[in-house]
Order: C-alpha cells, then sequence, then structure tokens
C-alpha cells in the first residue's frame, strides 16, 4: 500500500497553504527559543535587573514557551499535513490558517505585557487573562478545521491525518464540556487543570497519531516498504481515535473530582500503547532487516525517533508523585515525536515545496543526531534524578541535590538539554531559512 | 500475496480484538464519585483548631519553619493541607501504626501517601492509617498553584 502523497500532486494554492502552516510552526519554535533566552536571563544575576518584565517574568515566558513549543508547534504540524490529504478547494484551509496564526500573536500580547498571572497546569499552561484563553481557543479552532476537512476523504494516505483530526475534534469536545461543567467560583489554579486536563490527554492521541504518520510515511520513502501492511496500518490508526473517543465518557464523573482525574491516566495506560508498540515493531523490523544509508535524514528520524519514543514510553509505566521521572517520560516521547516531524519536513514537505536539502545535508544530520542523542540524555538523566527523589518543577536549592548521585544525573539533564537545544536550533535556523529566503532546490 | 493479505486481515482483527480488550478494561466505565468510606465533614475553621489543639499538646520542636510535632504511637493525628505545605512536621516511631486525619483549609488539594492518593475538598476530612517506615512522605497530587511542587512533607521517624 502506498501511504506517501506524491509530492508533485499539489497545486500551487496547496503550497502556499503548506508554506504557511510550515512558517506557523517554525515561527513558534523560533518563538518559544526565544522566551527560552529570556527565561534564562531572568534568572541571570546582574542580567535580571535590566529587563523591562518584573521578577515574576520567569513563570509567565515559561507559560508561553511551553505552549509555543508544544501545542503551536504540533498543531501547526497537523495543519500542515493535512494540506495534501484535503480536498480541492483552499479558502478553507487559508482561512484557518489566518484564524491559528491570529491565535498565536495573541498569547504573545499578555505574555510580553506582563498581562494575567501564571498558572502552570498540566498540558495546556496559562496565563489568567482573557485574552490568552480568546488565543488558545483561536489555535484549537483554526488547526481543527484544517484538520478536519481531511475526514471527507476516502484514500489508503489519509488515515493518520483523519485519525489526528479526530482526536482533535474529540479534545476540543473534551475542553468545551469542562468548561460547561466546571461551576463559577472554582479556583482559578483547579479550574485551570480541570479545564486541560481531559482535553490534554486526548492531545496525546493527537500527537501519537502524527507519530504514526511519520514513521508509515518514512519508511516508505526511506525502504520503499510500508512499515505495516495495509489493514494492520488503517487498524492502528481506527485504534488511536476509537481511545480517544472514550474519553468523553468521563465526562459522566465530577470534573472536578479525582476519578475524573484518574479516568484520563488510566486511559493514557490502556489506549495508547498498543498502535505504537505495534508500528514500532513494523518500523524496526525494517530498519533492521533492509540496508540503511545513516546519512539519509529518513534512516535517522526512523531510527533515533524510535529510540527516543521507546525510552519515553516505557519510562510512563515507572512514574512517580511529583518527580522528575514526569518530565524524563514527556520530554522523551514529545522528543520521539519531534524528530519524526523533523524528518517529515526535511524528507516530505520542504521538497514539495521545491526547497529540499540542496547542499545543507551535513547540517542536517548533525541537527539529527545532537537533537536526539542530546533528548536521549536529557531523559535519562531525568529518569535517574526522579528515582534518587528530586522534585520535578523546582531550581536551585530547592532541587535538593544532597548526594553525588542526584548531581550527577542533573548533570546529564543539563547536557543533554544543551545537545538537543543545539540541534533544535540548527533545525529551526536552517528550515526557517529555506522558507524564507533560500532559493527554490529540487528535493 | 493471497498469503500476505491473509495475514493483514488476521493481524488488524487481533489488533481490533486487543484493543477492545483493553478499552473495556479500562476503569474509566465503572468509577463513580460516590463519597470516599474513609471521608468525614468538618468545617475548615474547626478542624484548623483541632490541628492547633493538636500541636500546642506535642510539639517538641521546630524543622523547616513549622512546629514539629511527636505524637504517642496509636494517635489520631491532624495534618492540614493549605498551600504549600503539610502542617504540622510529624516525627513518628518506626515500625508503629498512626491515623492521620487530613483535610484542606484553602483549595483543593490532593495527599499521595504510601502508595494512595486522596482527594482533600475544603469541609471534608479524609482518614488513612499509616505504618511508619524510616521516612513518611506526603505529597499534594492535585495542582494548586506555583508552589505545587514544593507541597510536600516528609515525616522522619524515630527507631
Amino acid at each position: 500500500m502506498k501511504v506517501a502523497w506524491d509530492r508533485n500532486a499539489l497545486d500551487a494554492h496547496a503550497r502556499a497553504e503548506l508554506r504557511g502552516w510550515l512558517l506557523l510552526a517554525l515561527g513558534a519554535l523560533a518563538m518559544a527559543g526565544a522566551l527560552a533566552l529570556l527565561l534564562a536571563a531572568s534568572r541571570t544575576p546582574g542580567l535580571q535587573d535590566h529587563l523591562p518584565w518584573g521578577s515574576d517574568f520567569f513563570h509567565k515566558g515559561l507559560v508561553t514557551h511551553v505552549v509555543f513549543s508544544f501545542q503551536v508547534w504540533l498543531l501547526a504540524m497537523l495543519g500542515a499535513l493535512s494540506v495534501p490529504a484535503a480536498p480541492a478547494g483552499r479558502n478553507l484551509g487559508f482561512a484557518s490558517l489566518a484564524v491559528a496564526a491570529l491565535g498565536s500573536a495573541l498569547l504573545l500580547v499578555p505574555t510580553l505585557a506582563g498581562w494575567g498571572e501564571a498558572s502552570l497546569n498540566n498540558y495546556v499552561p496559562v496565563l489568567v487573562h482573557p485574552l490568552y484563553y480568546t488565543g488558545l481557543a483561536l489555535i484549537g479552532i483554526g488547526t481543527s478545521l484544517a484538520a478536519a476537512r481531511t475526514l471527507v476523504r476516502r484514500a489508503p494516505e489519509t488515515a493518520g491525518v483523519q485519525s489526528a483530526a479526530f482526536c482533535l475534534l474529540v479534545a476540543l469536545a473534551c475542553f468545551g464540556l469542562a468548561a460547561l461543567l466546571i461551576p463559577a467560583g472554582t479556583d482559578i489554579d483547579h479550574l485551570n487543570e480541570r479545564l486541560f486536563w481531559g482535553g490534554g490527554h486526548v492531545l496525546q492521541f493527537v500527537n501519537t497519531a502524527l507519530l504514526l504518520l511519520g514513521w508509515q510515511t518514512l519508511t516508505e520513502r526511506a525502504f520503499g516498504q510500508a512499515a505495516l501492511p495495509p489493514l494492520l496500518s488503517r487498524a492502528c490508526f481506527a485504534g488511536l481515535a476509537l481511545a480517544g473517543l472514550a474519553g468523553l465518557t468521563a465526562y459522566r464523573l465530577d470534573v472536578l473530582g479525582l476519578p475524573h482525574a484518574q479516568a484520563f491516566t488510566r486511559l493514557l495506560w490502556l489506549g495508547l500503547p498498543l498502535p505504537p508498540l505495534v508500528m514500532g515493531a513494523g518500523v524496526a523490523w525494517r530498519l533492521v532487516n533492509n540496508p540503511r544509508d545513516w546519512n539519509s535524514p529518513a534512516v535517522l528520524a526512523l531510527a533515533l525517533s524510535l529510540a527516543v519514543f521507546a525510552l519515553g514510553g516505557g519510562a510512563g509505566f515507572a512514574l512517580g508523585v511529583a518527580d522528575t521521572r514526569t518530565p524524563s517520560h514527556y520530554h522523551a516521547v514529545i522528543g520521539g515525536v519531534n524528530l519524526v516531524l523533523m524528518g517529515l519536513i526535511h524528507v516530505e514537505l520542504l521538497p514539495a515545496l521545491e526547497r529540499g536539502l540542496g547542499g545543507g545535508r551535513g547540517w542536517v544530520r548533525a541537527q539529527f543526531l545532537l537533537y536526539g542523542g542530546g533528548q536521549l540524555l536529557h531523559a535519562l538523566g531525568f529518569y535517574l534524578a526522579g528515582l534518587a527523589g528530586v522534585a520535578r518543577k523546582t531550581a536551585g536549592a530547592e532541587q535538593g541535590l544532597d548526594s553525588v548521585f542526584k548531581l550527577v544525573s542533573m548533570g546529564v539533564v543539563g547536557a543533554g538539554g544543551a545537545i538537543a537545544v543545539l540541534g533544535g536550533v540548527i533545525f529551526v535556523v536552517q528550515v526557517l531559512g529555506r522558507l524564507l529566503w533560500r532559493e527554490k532546490t529540487h528535493g | 500475496m493471497a498469503d500476505a493479505a491473509r495475514l493483514d486481515r488476521l493481524g488488524a482483527a487481533l489488533f481490533v480484538a486487543a484493543t477492545l480488550g483493553l478499552l473495556a478494561a479500562w476503569p474509566g466505565w465503572r468509577l463513580s464519585d460516590a463519597a470516599p468510606a474513609d471521608a468525614y465533614a468538618q468545617q475548615p475553621d474547626d478542624f484548623l483548631r483541632q490541628a492547633e489543639a493538636f500541636v500546642d499538646t506535642y510539639q517538641v520542636g521546630e524543622r523547616d519553619g513549622l512546629p514539629l510535632v511527636h505524637p504517642p504511637p496509636g494517635a489520631a493525628i491532624p495534618v492540614v493541607a493549605r498551600r504549600f505545605q503539610f502542617w504540622p512536621a510529624l516525627d513518628l516511631e518506626a515500625g508503629r501504626t498512626y491515623t492521620l486525619h487530613i483535610a484542606s483549609v484553602d483549595t483543593v488539594h490532593s495527599v499521595v501517601v504510601q502508595g494512595h492518593e486522596l482527594a482533600l475538598l475544603p469541609g471534608q476530612v479524609r482518614v488513612i492509617e499509616i505504618h511508619s517506615g524510616l521516612e513518611l512522605v506526603l505529597q499534594c497530587g492535585e495542582y494548586c498553584g506555583l508552589g505545587h511542587t514544593r507541597m510536600r512533607a516528609v515525616g522522619r521517624s524515630i527507631r
């Protein structure tokens, strides 16, 4: 079964829309990177007193850094991947892109103006300000409209995008139900936690569908053979959609209660692992049993995303409570998704825009090795530190690094993070450069 | 080719069966909002006064800015949960049994203790019997504000 789309099938309008989504996705990563620099500056003695923002910028900047580097980047990539799978007619696509881009811009206003209190709740942290919630809603509406248009298509190569689109619609329904069901007067921190809890969990089904879509496409590009036979492949995507849909039934429980929260945690444990396990096995089989070109971005993306995602997936079944095993899990699984999306951009999307690799193959190889290797170290260090009892979301003396084991583990976290950031920066600079300025090249 | 198609159908059928089996095992179908059997109602102000009286009786010192209590084995210990602490600090005797009465006096928290998570809603006291090891960790498991991850208490045990 052919699962990769025909790169030459996109017309000029489709290419313009695809370029727009990629600019939004890469712009989100660039903005997240800029905010990370400001976060570091806001914690640097001597420098922190000269910034135009107050001392509480750290938490506000952290919120928007997370939203841009996770939600906006991943959902904009879903928007980009929906372009080749969309039916003819581009008005809806451009309108969706405009809405999502407006929402993203709105997030920056309260962040940079210092408006609203930061809430570091799970999945979708927020600034408590109407503009911020409006921005998030517009991003959700824009990307879901773009993704939902693919649901009318019937073609084998659209199953992955359709699964992601369906799960995104379920996630939005969860956010909506929570907003309706949470009583007025609920403590704002508890409100944010539960407003984004259920939908945030279902968004992980969207991310997993993107991962499988990437694995499937890159395996076919790298080896000329699909990772899985056609029916089994479609069953994987259908399984994700079905498990995500089951989440809606958790809204019969009190949204503010513990059983509601536990229902979603258990849904991830039971509904999420099987599809990536099966397709991951298919990818591993192809990697082991076929000749591999380790200079190929497709092969590098497949191998590294498989390794990083497997580490994170395994850690997900052995988490502690509020220690750094939790960030180990989510950094690694999202790292695995990011690696495969990086692969899709280099192997599929830029060539579709006739802005392919050209002479930059060495830089591409470097970004995969640095980002993938760095993420492996980063996640491993976090996991070991969590085992030793280091609390998550703490810094400085609060971490209580009172043993050599904890110190070394957190040292590995820092070194791995720095290496991964270097790989990420090279990726963003190179791809943004191709999207904005580079001469057209053929794939 | 026909064999490959048959294998694909079999694989997909097994996958669908496994998915349905996993979803059938999801506790989400069976969970309910019934009030927990270990809970009783008490106004936060009343609970706080009770805890303060307990501290007056059993305080033996201070730890990390909190009063440190050393109650007798078997005692029912009131523990106040509030942003971002469990109050008071505890010194317990290793190998003995105690009963913790834990309640929130401000917003919704939860406490994770010895592998159990209990929701802490203002106005409701949760009761849990604990067997004191060398260390007793109380950790908030419900996001309650920017200091949430600091809401962790380690009770030390005396041999």
